[in-house]
């Protein structure tokens, strides 16, 4: 038996802000073999970036208290971060400096930590952005950050983090910045250099299915506790800790039937797009975000966007609501041409028309109470008096499973979730018809986004409303959709019912999402 | 550190110390010395400290130079508030609508900003107020005119960050007015920089109004530090106190509101941390 490369006993970490203080982690142990290969799962404030931090020393010098001990018995207890610990963080484009070019900076690492000189330097910067699978390495080496994609970002990222051969790798949630096919990619590259070169892997994740086919052990974290610390299978599979199973449950799974049978919607189309197209850029640099999309959406039903980042989902909801104006097309809602309202037509169509936007915290003004937030569209429209207003705030708050104690609170003093129901509260209050959803649930937990996907449903279905839903996760739509929409490079290259689209996909790209998705469970093939 | 915290320490303290004295001493002028400042009632030149009818002496025409010196401190307040009042709300205006509606509006008041700022502020004060004659408005319009784009810029910069952000988006969706997001919900949250900057141009304000005065472009129907200065310029050699009296209430003054500035400054900062 050979000594294990790290040791972690009672590790604690205490953030402290004046009278406040805060334990991120409470007597956390687990020992690695070298090599060997870890999953932190936890859902925010679980404490597992805080753990990395401390496993890193990156933890800051003021106003922590860090406990318990971190030792690393095979590398003789002098350990640096960067040579000795290679570190790749959840936003790539925020991890990697704009001003140099992305094979400067692998080689930076390379410099300060093996003491090359630039010239070797950049020959191993070539070897590396080769190695995690950079498409022409050699030119990629002269691009800076701006210009790759975020999966391309990622791998610099990693080439970074492996230039000093580092003997463990800590990735904090390598993938969730990334779209469903280029997670795969990620992923199956992380597996294939830890295996390549025997490094020691952290994985630090909210995704428990991520993890699964990536690592040997799993270890659950709640509230700054180790909740249990399993071989991965057995975790996935019998689950003994029921904090374990709540995660596993709320994790929605590719293989499942689609969630809805199509039903038969009677009358004419509630939304009717067609023709649809907007760009950005002139001459070379334009980009069409949207190339003639022709969609309908019908009275109660849910249909469902699916496309990988800059599929052009976005701008096809925000093209919906108004707040780009298409270049050519017809947007027809309720029978209306959407695009002839100006002035006080439009707002009053607004109301029956909202939307729900995909970051929670940045779509609520931070200065304004949930009361205020809430009461400004009841304002705006005016269906509703003065004199009922509370109580309209009151019910909506009701509405969307929030206690009216919230009311006088700010949107800094909210979880996620809450923010989330405050947003989907706001976009209910002028009653509309049709709700935009932009990746409600993409910055959630796991365990809140089940119940936020379970709040859509039942509204719903009380309040009769459609719903245009967006998502890049796939097994998302398929928890949610009637219809499903595929879209790739501004066009809708597959429409169908979800049972069509899930059990016979024709079209590639379709298949290769549903491929791509993280499985619980191995695919039968 | 809790925000009220980080405002009254060290700088924080005596710059509010330093200022509220220059308000009582505005505020209690026609107590302690009623009547006309620019009445003459004592024996020109005496000395400070040797006749206790006029503690700190008398000017050259036997003015009691206390009179003036707590008459020129309402005076300089006046003006350095009035001029901040006047610079924000230009600069905000027009900072915010630049920010927000972008484009060509952007463009053309962005130039406009340009040019004000090739000018020096005080050759342009200069300019304005030997063309629109001496007065308290007019001396708080030549102060402004050189001073808005400085906000005008910071809040500029703010709002297009702002602007970004998806809650602007939610409230165009909801129907609600453009003036009114920009005014109503983006603004506030992009002005705490700018009320920081408010102390650098009351400072301003108070040190172009002296050298207004000094020049005797002040307005003339009321006592100003500068002109004080000014005035005993010509009895310098015999009596420096004349001109040293005024000066240092002016440093003193500039000193307080700069120290306050920069605890406001801090004092946010440490808000803006919690959040």
């Amino acid at each position: 038996m050979t000594a294990p490369l790290l040791t972690v006993e009672n590790l604690s970490v205490v953030f402290r802000q004046g009278p406040k203080q805060v334990r991120a982690v409470d007597g956390v142990s687990f020992t690695l073999r070298p090599g060997g290969r870890l999953a932190i799962v936890g859902e925010s404030g679980s404490g597992k970036t805080s753990v990395a931090l401390a496993l890193a020393g990156l933890l800051p010098r003021r106003g922590v208290e860090r406990g318990g001990s971190i030792r690393w018995p095979s590398l003789g207890n002098s350990v640096c971060a960067g040579r000795d610990v290679g570190v790749v963080f959840q936003d790539p484009m925020s991890s990697l400096n704009p001003v140099l070019t992305v094979g400067e900076q692998v080689a930076e690492v390379a410099v300060t930590h093996l003491g090359l000189s630039w010239d070797e330097a950049s020959l191993r910067a070539g070897e590396l952005l080769e190695r995690v699978g950079l498409p022409q390495p050699h030119d990629m080496a002269d691009a800076y950050p701006h210009q790759l994609s975020g999966g391309q970002r990622q791998r610099v990222a990693l080439a970074m983090a492996l230039a000093a051969g580092p003997k463990l790798l800590i990735a904090d949630e390598p993938t969730t910045a990334l779209d469903t096919l280029t997670q795969a990619q990620i992923v199956k590259l992380l597996d294939r250099l830890a295996r390549d070169t025997r490094l020691a892997l952290i994985l630090i994740t909210h995704d428990l299915v991520l993890a699964r086919g990536m690592v040997e052990t799993g270890m659950v974290m709640n509230s700054g506790r180790v909740v249990e610390t399993e071989p991965i299978d057995a975790l996935l599979s019998s689950p003994r800790h029921a904090y374990t199973r709540v995660l596993l449950e709320a994790t929605l799974d590719p293989d499942a039937p689609p969630a809805r049978k199509a039903k038969k919607l009677p009358g004419p189309p509630l939304l009717r797009l067609s023709g649809l197209r907007k760009g950005f850029g002139r001459g070379v640099r334009r980009v069409t975000a949207v190339d003639g999309v022709d969609l309908t959406v019908m009275k109660g039903e849910t249909l469902g966007v699916v496309g990988g980042s800059g599929s052009g989902k976005t701008t096809l909801a925000r093209l919906i609501v108004r707040l780009l104006e298409p270049e050519a097309g017809e947007i027809e809602f309720t029978g209306l041409d959407l695009l002839a309202h100006r002035g006080a037509a439009l707002r009053q169509t607004r109301a029956r028309l909202q939307m729900v936007f995909q970051d929670p915290l940045s779509a609520l003004n931070p200065l304004a109470t949930v009361r205020r937030l809430l009461s400004d569209p009841l304002r705006i429209h005016g269906h509703v008096a003065p004199v009922d207003r509370e109580a309209a705030v009151i019910g909506l708050l009701h509405r969307v499973g929030l206690s009216p104690d919230l009311a006088d609170r700010y949107p800094h003093e909210l979880s996620g979730g809450q923010r989330q129901r405050v947003n989907i509260a706001r976009a209910l209050a002028s009653r509309p018809e049709l709700l935009v959803l932009d990746e409600p649930v993409s910055s959630l937990d796991v365990s809140i986004r089940a119940q936020i996907l379970k709040l859509l449903d039942d509204i719903q279905r009380d309040l009769g409303l459609s719903y245009l839903f967006i998502s890049h996760d796939i097994s998302v739509i398929r928890a949610v959709a009637d219809r499903v929409a595929v879209m790739d490079n501004g066009r809708i290259v597959e429409l169908g019912t979800a049972d069509a689209i899930f059990t016979r996909p024709s079209h590639p790209l379709t298949r290769a999402l549903i491929d791509a998705a993280p499985r619980l469970h191995r695919k039968a093939l | 550190m809790r925000a009220a915290n980080r405002f009254f320490s060290g700088g924080g303290i005596v710059g509010t110390m330093l200022v509220a004295g220059v308000a009582i001493a505005a505020l209690l002028a026609p107590v302690v010395a009623p009547g006309d400042p620019l009445a003459l009632i004592g024996r020109p030149l005496i000395e400070p400290f040797t006749d206790w009818r006029f503690p700190l002496g008398t000017d050259r025409l036997g003015r009691d130079v206390l009179a003036e010196l707590l008459h020129g401190a309402r005076a300089t307040l006046i003006v350095g508030g009035a001029a901040m009042l006047a610079t924000l709300i230009v600069g905000i205006v027009i900072g915010t609508l630049a920010g927000f509606i972008g484009g060509t509006v952007d463009e053309a008041l962005m130039r406009l900003a340009d040019a004000f700022q090739s000018v020096p502020t005080f050759i342009l004060a200069l300019a304005f107020v030997s063309i629109a004659g001496p007065s308290l408005t007019s001396v708080v319009i030549a102060v402004s005119l050189g001073a808005w784009t400085a906000p005008a810029r910071v809040l500029r910069a703010e709002i297009l960050s702002l602007r970004r952000r998806e809650f602007v988006d939610a409230y165009r969706v909801l129907g609600m007015a453009p003036l009114h997001i920009a005014f109503r919900e983006v603004l506030p949250n992009a002005l705490p920089p700018v009320i920081t900057l408010a102390a650098v141009i009351v400072a301003n304000a108070i040190l172009v109004e002296a050298a207004l005065s000094f020049l005797g472009l002040g307005n003339p129907n009321s006592v100003t530090w500068g002109a004080m200065i000014a005035e005993g310029r010509a009895v310098f050699r015999s009596a420096p106190f004349l001109s040293a009296i005024p000066g240092v209430a002016i440093v003193v003054t500039v000193l307080g509101v700069n120290l306050l500035g920069d605890a406001a400054n801090d004092a946010i900062n440490a808000r803006q941390a919690q959040v």
